[in-house]
Formats: structure tokens, sequence, C-alpha cells
């Protein structure tokens, strides 16, 4: 038996972007990494790998949440749970999320495993800023490695790789198209 | 349509066309910008003012210039028009007198990179992020973080991203090419 929510289109995009972090679902490793961890602050957070340390990590905020239903609220509706207990900056539960035909299964079925007790060592001092979709078509065009070239004498950012065809391929940006500097 | 004439490409190369054509510009008060600028030595170069694309692909800029007719000049190469209409592309000798930009003045000289990513999980990461999104490299963790932003429609909140993605300590395996180390045009 099924209980469907309805999300809206910001927090279906939001779900995608976070669990493109996640393992297949049958990946081997522990199942909590399929998980989206909750916190007590209404962030939702994904890893991608059961080596916490080289884990790649991806986490949502909701801003200007007051009066409104948020992404957290949503799963926690559907999972039938009040809230989650405050004090725990990752609670001991995971939110599993399993990928049936077109639909996305959101399920309270709690792993044993512990959840990877990894907090993201934020710096927050940006290097550059960019527009992620200008940034996403250049990488559209490369393949595999690429190479990037921050603040050389004629550009802040620059990027040399192959492309799709096996090509060598060049990408300058000029300082215009950046937001700052750090 | 009699008139036109149709290059089949493989879809490798056909995504490598489109990554060209992505950087021509679109704005026709700078006709020479809107161009693809095939150099004497093949490589093919697109530049609208704000990224410049960049590509070593002789037998492509060869089959470009054969489709649509056009002999290079020795020392400056050729323009090619491109003329983006809908869904459809098409590409004809540039019209319009001019030259097209001294680009090798702002392509960085020869220097390590400062670090290496994974292209398809950058990309990834960008799909869906909208408005600047922040980025910061960290060289001890070889780590970049990006900061952005899912923009909230229809009453939801917008909501803020954090993607942490691992990089690599550049190990270049293509070389010392570059489009510094080239000769200059004429």
């Amino acid at each position: 038996m099924s209980n469907f929510i309805e999300l809206g289109t910001t927090e279906v995009k939001a779900l995608k972007w976070l669990l493109k972090n996640t393992p297949p679902k049958r990946a081997k490793g522990p199942q909590v990494l399929k998980g989206v961890h909750m916190n007590i602050l209404g962030g939702l957070e994904t890893y991608n790998d059961q080596e916490g340390d080289k884990a790649e990590v991806r986490s949502i905020y909701p801003t200007d949440n007051e009066n409104r239903a948020t992404l957290k609220d949503f799963i926690l509706q559907g999972i039938g749970i009040d809230e989650i207990t405050p004090g725990e900056t990752y609670p001991s539960k995971a939110v599993f999320f399993g990928q049936v035909g077109s639909t996305t299964e959101i399920t309270g079925t709690f792993p044993e495993e512990e959840c990877i007790d990894y907090e993201p060592d934020v710096k927050g001092e940006p290097t550059f800023a960019l527009n992620p979709k200008f940034l996403k078509d250049i990488m559209d065009g490369f393949e595999g490695q690429v190479e990037v070239m921050y603040n050389t004498p004629t550009s802040p950012l620059s990027f040399r790789g192959m492309t799709k065809a096996g090509k060598l391929a060049y990408v300058v940006l000029m300082p215009m198209h950046l937001g700052y500097r750090g | 349509m009699e008139n036109y004439k149709y290059m089949q490409l493989d879809t490798n190369t056909l995504s490598d066309l489109k990554f060209m054509v992505n950087a021509a510009s679109k704005d026709e008060s700078h006709p020479v910008l809107t161009a693809l600028h095939i150099r004497p030595d093949g490589d093919i170069v697109s530049a609208d003012g704000f990224r410049l694309h960049w590509l070593h692909d002789q037998e492509l800029s060869t089959r470009i210039l054969e489709t649509v007719g056009v002999t290079p000049d020795e020392h400056e190469g050729a323009l090619i028009k491109v003329v983006k209409c809908q869904k459809t592309t098409s590409f004809e000798p540039e019209p319009e007198e001019g030259r097209f930009p001294d680009v090798m003045r702002i392509i960085p000289p020869t220097a390590p990179a400062t670090f290496t990513i994974n292209a398809k999980k950058l990309a990834d990461a960008m799909d869906g992020l909208e408005w600047i999104a922040s980025f910061a490299f960290d060289a001890d963790a070889q780590t970049l973080e990006v900061f952005g932003t899912i923009q909230g429609r229809k009453g939801s909140p917008d909501y803020k991203t954090y993607a942490l993605l691992h990089t690599e300590q550049s190990q270049s395996e293509l070389g010392d090419w570059s489009p510094y180390n080239l000769p200059a045009l004429d």
C-alpha cells in the first residue's frame, strides 16, 4: 500500500539533484548510503561513497521557509513521522528512496547500519563564481578528466581536455563572465 | 532546401561541432564573432566576447570548408558564418569583411593546471542549479566545493545547495599541446 505525496516542481528538482549522488539501488555497499540523511536544520544530505573521507556530498537547505512546507516536511509526511529528534546533527535513521519505474518510492524502512558521521569541512571562501548552466554547457563538451587552470596571467579561468570525439579542446573564459575572484 | 548540402557526422563529432557553435556569438552587430574561424593550421576557434572555444580537429575543419565551399586564405584561414534557426544550424561563407580577433593574447601561457576534475561529475552537479554558483577549491584536500541555488517556484522556498567534489592533482596526459604554443597568424 503506497501513500502518495504531491511535490512541487521545485521540490522534485531538489530531490532529483540530491538523489543523483546516491549509488544505484542494486549497488554493493552499505544500504545506508542509498538513503538521504535528514538533519534538524531541515537539511537533506546524500553521500556517494562508503569511504567517508572520499565521499562526495550533496546537501540542500530551504531558505526563508516560514509557514511553507519544505521537502523535509513532505518526506516526513510521506513516511508518517512527525519530527526528527532535536539535538542530533545527524539522526541515526535514514530516509530511503528507491527508484521504481518513473516514480520515487519513499519508505520508512531504516537500515541497521549506522549513518556515516561525516561532516563536510566547508571552507566557504569562494575561489570563483560562475553561472552553473554555463559551466555545465562547457563540461558537456568534454569527456573524462578536464584540467582547470585558475587565475593565469591572461584569463581567470580556463579548461583543457579531450572532447567526446577524442580531440583536444581548450576553453578560455573572459573576466567579465565571472562574478568575482577570491 | 535544395540548395543545402548536408554533412553526415558521427555522434561524437556532431557533439564537438555543437560545442564550437555554442561559443559563436548571436550578436549580428559583431558579425565576425558569429562565425567559426578555421585557422590556416586547421584548428577551429569560436568566441563571443565572453568565452573562447578552441578545437584541434583538422578533419572536421576540412569537412566544413568542403561542404560550405570555401578555400581558406593561406594566412588568415576562413570565416564560416553560423546561422542558427530554431532547430537547425547552417553554415555559410562569412559575407562581411573583417578579421577574426587576435585571440592569442588571451590564451594562457603553458602552465600546470590548478586541478583536474571529471567533466561528467562536474556537469552533473551543475544540473538544475540556477543564478550564480560559488566555487571553492581546496588544494590541500583536493576538493571543489560548490555553493548553489535551486530557485523556488509556485510558493516553494529557494533551496541552497552544497556539493563536495573530489579533484586530482594535475597529471597532464594531454602533453604540451596548447594554442599558446601555436604560431600566431601573420
